[in-house]
């Protein structure tokens, strides 16, 4: 026998999937994570999943991570010490950013800090121009007298990041043997992240460079754990482009991991969407305090190179999540001119809702719910927490109700409503705004509060069905079992937009690639290179990436002008076909197909009814069936109103509308009603 | 389709309250927002696509505003003041796809180069009697419009020198441009392909904004949608009125000086007075120069946009902007003052001045709300425009922008370093884009070392950008200020460093003065200096390590530390204590007083000098 482990860890728990491939089953696990020293948990966890599983360490043929590690060390500001080696005059560039203030009429806004401190930033003579032809000669003298100031500084890395370095990385190279001569540790923007615009570029590299020891020495305790045990296989890293790579991988491109965890979600999104039969889908992955979309298209992943955190630009390849400040713990309240409004601030897990009785004052999106009888009480986390139901109702009297002059339940269907509404301007922006439509799209709603909004917010976007997979509250974690290896590369492109002239620039990151999968163990016959190219209108400045089918030659070439034209059009509503296209960067991606789960649904031998509840829509309380929805069998359907209650999650069937179960397991809600509330 | 508020559900008919008009709120906002990304991303010009020197709106049946895309402040008030002015005029000959250019400035318009496309939206394009339901309007920054000097910053004395004006003329009909009004635009303008490529993009955003405005007529129904409009606006104003009933009545004062009008080196004064009157603010403009004869001027579009730009940093900064915003606010500009100008009168560099107004916002609420207000910024737009003939393909470019600066210090925190300021959010051009795309060099671009205001918070540092013209003449034209008069500091807090505009800086120093244009040989530099933020606070009482940490890092030198901060450290920011002790004991017994109480009437005795 043996297993698939797949082990998705957030800031507060820790969950584990283990699946057999022989059996079709799943087990789930969740634990408490463990900060700082993550490993602790996640290892805690998969003895505990193996243990459930009865199944021994030497079973595990695959195991994958989503992990926090790399996106804490970033969002916490606590670098270590990186320096900086760029053009002369050049060294504040890094610090001027794009000159824009983060909030337009916030009088006490702060820009974030650089991630290198100044006194580290050293400009040396020499240059490359927009050509890639030397300038100026590098001043090798200027070179070995910074090495020396840095060495006495000793910085736990230092970045070197020159002008149109990705044309021409001579003075790069030579920068770095140089900082190497005096025992200091250079990494090149070239090599980590060799596109166009120098703040982006050094402030990747820089990221990247001050996450990497943090992640390293994170993977290795974790993998020296798994070995421990006898687990054989390597530890893979889900990355923030939605695939998995090797911790050595991880290590050198730690920056790569910020998006892991959303990463994974998307990636069980898109299983679960297409294996429904959607090929377009959005996933709404909600939790307690804020709501990640992501969007499939076309049975793909939404990717993006234009990601940011911590207000720094972030130009990795990465899935395309948008955060939404709207979760469980998202607080309601009046503002100043009466308009009722839902977070962004949250109460978050400690002290949460007012209903765990933990100390939270302040009327939440979860508190709504449980007020308009849409959450049990009881079942409530397996009925681990006791609901403060009075304190709830007096806090929304007082916070809401009361100023608005209604009932306490009008104030929490209010709630949620507007909670909705955000969320659907949110994913609004994910679809319109590209141009897809999407009446014909699944929502995939998960994470603990998102099966109760999936309903109404699926039909205030015009979605066609809310899908709400197994297991909802630990979803994530699928889509480590699912995830395909996915190396991605690319490179600045200067050339026309030839087929001759491509295939020899695409030759070149290709063999890179595959000298990297080759490194990570992979035998070159299972991958897969596929090939994309980012282009846009001369003279434009932001490009759509398109796909580049094979055999690369003329006919290919039009094909992908042409999917830019049609791209532009879809996207911003007009394309100019006669006008010339231009080249800006090659991708290449070599993916190793991960095999995809077959998964039995429950029988169903228990007796799902749960009785009935009263639960509070537009126009007042409706009597609503309650259901045990592990015991739903394949096939059957719900007639709305309706609640279907697991470990976890909540799912909410308004009434007009009909909720099925799939083979999968998945629950398949038809908004149909014109008003879902 | 999305689910209006149904009938029948509690408050049917009633005003719109609380969560339904939040629900509506995101709904219309995120049809401007939809408008203002196509601009963006569509656009050719970089002073659109990075800059994002634009802003898209909509406008409801009764030509009120309803909603903005905010991402450019300078723009609030602008298609405001122009829309039912000029569409007023026009309803009966209005058709579906249509497109009206205007950027006339005496006819509620800015600046030349702020070009709006103007389309009414119809509830159904193919009907033969399609009722108007609003205007979907966009305005965007081109960097030429013609006129005298590339880039559209001349050192002009009337209108006709800052290029093409265009009257709200009938540019597009059916989403197609006119190809005998746009020949003669292009005609006109410098570097014409990009340029329609830029017109184009305006256009696709209306399109848009129609798309969007209409749906949302179809869901919320006639009535529906301008029962929820009103409530928006009421709403809207509501809120305003709360937050200025929060602020102490009073009438708070300040004024200042600025550099010369282009024309003659003579300081220019401006002033403006803001009374706080209840739930109503006035702004008042009295006091302030009549109109100059050299493009110092202002449209009173563009003063209202600069004080109302900081007036919301006040007031609240996520208000919705709308006609309920306007509503409590009085803005007075004197006619034939630089503010309201005489008809024909230049206004090159009006957001110069609207920049200043914004200034004095902050400075003259120092006395009512000293704990939210800051030090003098930058104060500047700093416009730079390069103009010449590409030597790589002999193609003539023109090349637009502004350069970041010092931020004011804050009661609580020091002023940014290298920002825009007020309403001015322009992001820079990646160096490596502009050295492809024109032919020049940027030799420095950094933080300058002492140029942020002493203060117990300190300002924010001015920037150093040095670019190298290779192989051609080049034009250099600048149209700024305040290398004559100091950005304030608060409170005891030091000026900060005036700007300095030098050609050659390290070979041949030659200054330039703040408004000019220069022709430059092959293989010059400018040098564009810009200033620091003022102070907050007696520099003494500012944390030691905190001195000592921005001596580390180059950017107060030894000598400041002491002779500003009274703080005695080495190099490496080592500081002596006993030492700074001493020194900022024997200050505070000389008498020295609070240093650099420069908040006064703002006349500064260095200003007058003439150029």
């Amino acid at each position: 026998m043996t297993v698939r482990i797949g082990v998705d860890t957030g800031g507060t728990f820790t969950d584990v999937i283990v699946y057999d491939p022989a059996a079709g089953e799943t087990r789930v696990v969740k634990t408490p994570s463990t900060p700082p020293e993550f490993e602790r948990g996640v290892l805690t966890g998969i003895d505990e999943a193996l243990a459930k599983a009865d199944e021994d360490p030497g079973a595990v043929e695959f195991l994958s991570h989503g992990t926090t590690v790399g996106t804490n060390a970033v969002l916490e500001g606590e670098l270590p010490p990186v320096g900086l080696v760029t053009n002369e005059g050049l060294r504040d560039v890094l610090a001027i950013g794009d000159q824009t203030r983060p909030a337009l009429y916030d009088l006490q806004a702060e820009k974030p800090d650089p991630p290198v401190e100044r006194r580290l930033r050293y400009g040396v003579p020499g240059r490359i121009g927009s050509d890639g032809e030397v300038v100026d000669e590098l001043d090798e003298e200027a070179v070995r007298s910074v090495a020396r100031e840095l060495a006495g500084e000793d910085p736990e890395v230092v970045v070197v990041s020159t002008l149109f370095s990705f044309l021409n990385p001579d003075h790069e190279e030579r920068i770095g043997t140089l900082l190497e001569a005096e025992g200091l540790d250079p990494v090149l923007s070239s090599a980590v992240h060799p596109e166009i615009r120098e703040y982006d570029r050094t402030v990747t590299t820089a990221l990247n460079a001050a996450v990497r020891s943090t992640v390293r020495s994170y993977l290795d305790d974790l993998s020296a754990g798994v070995e421990e045990r006898g687990i054989e296989v390597p530890v893979n890293v889900m990355h923030s482009g939605g695939g998995l790579f090797s911790t050595a991988e991880a290590s050198r491109m730690a920056i790569r991991t910020v998006l892991s965890g959303p990463a994974a979600g998307a990636v069980a999104t898109r299983e679960a969407a297409t294996a429904e039969g959607y090929a377009d889908a959005v996933g709404m992955d909600m939790g307690g305090t804020s709501a990640d979309v992501s969007l499939v298209r076309d049975g793909e992943l939404a990717r993006t190179t234009e990601g940011e955190v911590n207000d720094l630009p972030l130009k990795t390849p990465m899935i395309d999540v948008t955060t939404v400040g709207a979760g469980g713990g998202s607080v309601a309240w009046l503002d100043a001119g009466g308009a009722l409004r839902v977070g962004p601030e949250s109460s978050g897990a400690d002290p949460g809702p007012v209903c765990y009785g933990r100390g939270g004052d302040r009327p939440t999106l979860t508190d709504a719910n449980l007020l308009l009888g849409r959450i049990n009480p009881e079942y409530f986390l397996d009925g681990e927490m006791s609901l403060a139901v009075e304190e709830t109702r007096t806090v929304f009297e007082r916070d809401l109700a009361g100023p608005l002059g209604r009932s306490v339940e009008e104030a929490a269907l209010a709630t949620v409503r507007v909670a909705n509404a955000s969320l659907a301007r949110e994913i609004r922006r994910a679809t319109v705004e590209r141009g897809l439509d999407p009446s014909g799209f699944a929502l995939v709603a998960f994470g603990g509060a998102g099966p109760l909004q999936a309903a109404a917010v699926a039909a205030e976007t015009g979605m066609e069905k809310a899908l709400i997979p197994p297991s909802p509250g630990v979803f994530s974690a699928r889509g480590l079992l699912v995830a395909d290896v996915r190396v991605d590369e690319a490179r600045s492109y200067r050339g026309p937009l030839a087929a001759d002239r491509l295939a020899e620039a695409f030759a070149g990151l290709e063999s890179t690639l595959r000298e990297r999968t080759r490194d990570q163990g992979f035998d070159t016959g299972d991958v897969a290179i596929e090939r994309a190219i980012d282009l846009r209108y001369e003279g434009q400045s932001y490009e759509l990436t398109v796909d580049v089918d094979d055999p690369l030659d003329g006919a290919t070439v039009d094909r992908a002008r042409d999917r830019f034209h049609r791209a532009h059009e879809r996207r911003y509503g007009h394309a100019n076909y006669g006008e010339p296209v231009e080249p800006v960067t090659l991708r290449a991606t070599a993916r190793v197909t991960t095999p995809e789960l077959r998964v039995e649904a429950g029988t169903g031998d228990r007796d799902p009814e749960r009785g009935t509840r009263e639960v509070y829509f537009e126009g007042g309380f409706r009597t609503a069936r309650i259901y045990r929805r592990t015991a739903l069998s394949p096939g059957s359907t719900v007639e709305g109103p309706a609640v279907l209650e697991e470990a976890g999650s909540t799912t909410l069937v308004p009434p007009d509308a009909t909720a099925s179960v799939s083979g999968r397991g998945g629950i398949l809600v038809d908004p149909a009603a014109r008003d879902p509330l | 389709m999305t689910a209006p508020p149904s009938p029948g559900s509690p408050g049917d008919g009633d005003e719109p309250s609380g969560p339904d008009l939040e629900i509506f709120r995101h709904a219309l906002e995120s049809s401007v927002e939809e408008m203002g990304v196509t601009l963006q991303r569509t656009a050719y010009s970089t002073n659109i696509k990075i800059r994002r020197d634009h802003t898209c709106a909509l406008f409801d049946a009764d030509l009120r505003h309803v909603a903005q895309h905010d991402v450019a402040p300078q723009h609030i008030g602008s298609l405001v003041s122009v829309i039912p002015r000029n569409v007023e005029p026009l309803l009966d000959e209005l058709e579906p796809g249509d497109g009206f250019l205007i950027n006339d400035p005496y006819r509620g318009a800015v600046h030349l180069p702020d070009v709006m496309l103007v389309s009414p939206v119809f509830d159904d394009e193919d009907a033969d009697d399609p009722e108007l339901i609003g205007v979907a309007a966009n305005s965007a920054h081109h960097v030429d419009v013609g006129g005298s000097t590339a880039g559209g910053i001349p050192i002009s004395t009337d209108l006709y020198q800052e290029g093409l004006v265009f009257p709200m003329v009938r540019a597009a009909e059916d989403w197609a441009y006119d190809d005998r009004i746009m020949s003669l635009v292009t005609r006109n303008v410098r570097d014409s392909e990009k340029r329609m490529g830029d017109y184009r993009a305006q256009l696709g955003a209306n399109r848009i904004g129609v798309r969007r405005l209409r749906s949302l007529r179809e869901e919320y129904g006639p009535e529906g949608l301008d029962r929820h409009l009103d409530a928006l606006l009421d709403y809207t104003e509501r809120r305003v009125r709360a937050a200025i009933a929060d602020l102490p009545d009073g009438t708070y004062g300040a004024s200042d000086e600025m550099d010369g009008d282009g024309v003659t080196g003579d300081p220019v004064p401006i002033a403006l007075s803001i009374t706080v009157d209840g739930d109503e603010m006035t702004l008042d403009f009295s006091g302030t120069a009549s109109t100059n004869e050299g493009p110092l001027n202002c449209t009173p579009a563009m003063a209202f946009a600069g004080v109302m730009s900081v007036v919301m940093g006040f007031v609240g900064s996520d208000l919705p902007k709308n006609d309920g915003f306007y509503r409590p606010f009085e803005v007075v500009t004197p006619e034939d003052t630089m503010v309201n100008p005489r008809e024909g009168a230049p206004v090159a560099g009006g957001w110069e001045v609207a920049m200043r107004a914004g200034e004095l916002v902050a400075k003259a609420m120092a006395d009512a709300v000293p704990e939210e207000t800051i030090a003098a910024t930058k104060g500047i737009i700093c416009n730079v425009a390069y103009g010449g003939r590409d030597p790589r393909d002999g193609e003539e470019y023109v090349f637009y922008e502004t350069v970041a600066g010092g931020y004011g210090a804050r009661a609580e925190r020091d002023g940014m370093d290298a920002v825009q300021t007020h309403f001015q959010n322009t992001a820079n051009s990646p160096i490596e884009e502009l050295e492809t795309e024109i032919p020049l060099r940027v030799r420095r671009y950094e933080l300058i070392a002492d140029s942020a205001g002493a203060g117990r918070t300190r300002g924010g540092l001015g920037v150093r950008r040095d670019v190298e013209f290779y192989d051609h003449e080049a034009t250099f034209s600048l149209l700024s200020d305040r290398a004559e008069s100091d950005p304030w500091g608060l409170f005891g807090g030091r000026p900060g460093r005036r700007a300095r505009y030098v050609v050659n800086p390290d070979t041949d120093p030659r200054p330039v003065n703040s408004k000019s244009t220069t022709t430059l040989d092959p293989g010059d530099v400018t040098s564009v200096q810009t200033p620091g933020g003022g102070g907050y606070g007696d520099p003494h009482e500012r944390d030691p390590e905190a001195v000592a940490r921005d001596v580390r890092n180059g950017v107060v030198s030894v000598e400041a530390a002491r002779g500003e901060y009274g703080v005695v450290c080495d190099a490496e920011g080592t500081v002596d204590r006993a030492a700074t002790e001493a020194l900022r004991g024997s200050a505070e017994t000389e008498g020295d007083g609070p240093a650099g109480e420069s908040e006064g009437d703002g006349t500064d005795p260095e200003g007058g000098d003439p150029a």
